[in-house]
């Protein structure tokens, strides 16, 4: 890992200069909540992305990527700021690519684009994969946000492309707080002296390990994704003894399943998650899954009907469903700049306590641009 | 005074010339409407050192969807594409089973995932033939009457209206 650090210090004054680009979104929203009935208004700029890119050698290439979202805002403590990829390539060929250090991992198809507005219709995302929804919805806990090491590529058969995608990186617990995690038992490994003031690093022996198999024929694309890692948040949720919960072993598993035909395209995704509790008392598994049918009225205009669905599992605290009927349009003006207009019926079920919402439309217009 | 229009039958011969005209007229006609148009092609076009004379079309989407970045011999795979979305642009993308916007969201897919940049659009076939002779690795597209010497052609695609 030291080596791959070393390298961009020498290649990049003599290779290739910095690329600079990225995008924004800037919406207006209207939501029309039902029981009580009351109306929000809002302008907002969703998303904001500035890359820095730069080719070390004929194979090796690095990227940085800074986000901000939900209008960010320092002083007014709104949104928020992250470094979401900074990471060096090595490319071999096609069939094996090697990536390290921070980064997405390759996933479910809308994950490797969650956040890249220009190439989504979508104002308002498929819950989980909306991260300026990750202050409501436990979006971690559906789909890996990071990874640190990630080796794919794909291998031709015949009129077939096989993907394949191998990555690590850390378990979801990040040390944010000292004190939070200096009360967890002996399976930990932090260390309160020599860890102080420190945060963003995994305190933990644990990992996170995952990866996708996929399969592309012409149009279609498809494939299977996984990953485990353990995670230690839902004993303190519900201040459940070590001895239950130390670190309770996680299993996401995700389906993707894309079809262009002529100027239609079908999109259908579902993740499920599994908690292994090991108790019958508690149940904190998830699922959620989108459909998506679209069709190019023109090669600048689309349309679409969309469907999402999300259950979360708080058992023995309750249950929550949720689930969006929602149509849109994106329309491509000059290529770079996209207009988009969306409505979503969102309806919830809850059984328990944990959490209420009432149902509500959203109605959204957006502009998106890339740079 | 009557106009001066240039005479090309003597008065002796001008019942029968009009007649021939005439005859060469209808069979002009004829000809133009059962025969088919004349087809232009869309060539494609690589640097004169890429280490191959031919191209599959699987190959050929490969490289413009940044599947594959590299020729057979190492040399690094620059495509360019032409601004101006006419039917050289149209048929060439329609033959790849793909649209110029489609292809647009490719590009720029790559280029968000750290994947590669787009290609650089050249706005006139003579720049087309500029770039892909001076760039190593390059290939392009272009109608084929414009096609000389300093490039060489991979395959040939009918334009069909």
């Amino acid at each position: 890992m030291l080596f791959v650090l070393c390298v961009p210090s020498h290649a990049q004054t003599s290779f290739d200069q910095i690329r600079i680009f990225g995008y924004f979104q800037n919406s207006f929203s209207q939501q029309e909540n039902e029981n009580p009935q009351s109306t929000i208004n809002s302008f907002s700029t969703d998303q904001f992305n500035l890359f820095f890119q730069t080719r070390l050698s004929n194979n090796w290439t690095s990227l940085i990527n800074f986000e901000m979202i939900n209008s960010f805002s320092g002083s007014n403590n709104w949104g928020a700021f992250n470094l979401e990829e900074a990471w060096v390539r090595y490319r071999r060929s096609a069939k094996f690519n090697l990536k390290l250090g921070l980064q997405i991992p390759i996933f479910n198809h809308l994950n490797e684009i969650k956040n890249k507005t220009p190439l989504l219709p979508y104002i308002t995302r498929p819950f989980v994969y909306d991260a300026s929804l990750s202050e409501i919805i436990a979006i971690d806990d559906f789909v890996p946000h990071q990874a640190f090491a990630q080796a794919y590529g794909f291998v031709p058969v015949g009129e077939f492309k096989l993907d394949y995608a191998v990555h690590v990186g850390n378990s979801p617990n990040i040390s944010t707080n000292i004190e939070f995690l200096a009360t967890d038992g002996s399976t930990l490994i932090f260390d309160k002296t020599t860890h102080k003031n420190l945060s963003g690093i995994d305190t933990t022996s644990t990992l996170s390990y995952g990866g996708r198999i996929g399969l592309r024929i012409g149009e279609l694309k498809t494939g299977i994704s996984t990953t485990y890692d353990r995670t230690n948040k839902y004993k303190y949720y519900f201040n459940i003894p070590d001895n239950d919960f130390g670190l309770l072993p996680r299993y996401r598993v995700g389906g993707d399943f894309l079809y262009d035909w002529k100027n239609f395209e079908v999109h259908y995704e579902f993740i499920t998650v599994l908690l292994d509790d090991d108790n019958a008392l508690f149940d904190f598994n998830k699922r959620f899954s989108y459909f998506t049918a679209g069709y190019h009225c023109t090669e600048k205009f689309y349309s679409y009907l969309s469907y999402w669905e999300t259950e979360e599992n708080f058992k023995p605290a309750g249950e929550i469903e949720y689930n969006a009927r929602t149509l849109g349009t994106a329309y491509n003006y000059r290529e770079r700049i996209t207009f988009k207009m969306q409505v979503a019926l969102v309806k919830f079920k809850s059984d328990g306590t944990i959490f209420q919402s009432p149902d509500f439309r959203i109605s959204s217009l957006a502009a998106s641009v890339h740079f | 005074m009557m106009p001066r229009f240039p005479c090309f039958f003597n008065d002796d011969s001008e019942k029968i010339s009009t007649f021939s005209m005439k005859k060469v007229i209808y069979v002009f006609l004829f000809l133009a409407y059962f025969t088919p148009p004349l087809l232009s092609q869309v060539a494609v076009i690589a640097h004169r050192d890429v280490p191959v004379d031919q191209i599959k079309k699987s190959e050929l989407l490969d490289f413009f969807i940044g599947d594959i970045k590299k020729w057979k011999d190492g040399t690094a795979v620059v495509i360019f594409d032409m601004k101006e979305k006419k039917d050289v642009k149209i048929t060439f993308y329609k033959y790849l089973g793909k649209t110029s916007s489609r292809m647009k969201s490719i590009w720029m897919k790559n280029m968000l995932a750290g994947e590669g940049a787009p290609p650089k659009a050249v706005k006139t076939p003579r720049q087309m033939l500029l770039e892909v002779a001076s760039t190593p690795g390059a290939i392009g597209f272009i109608d084929a009457k414009y096609v000389d010497k300093s490039v060489k052609v991979l395959k040939t695609i009918p334009i069909k209206k």
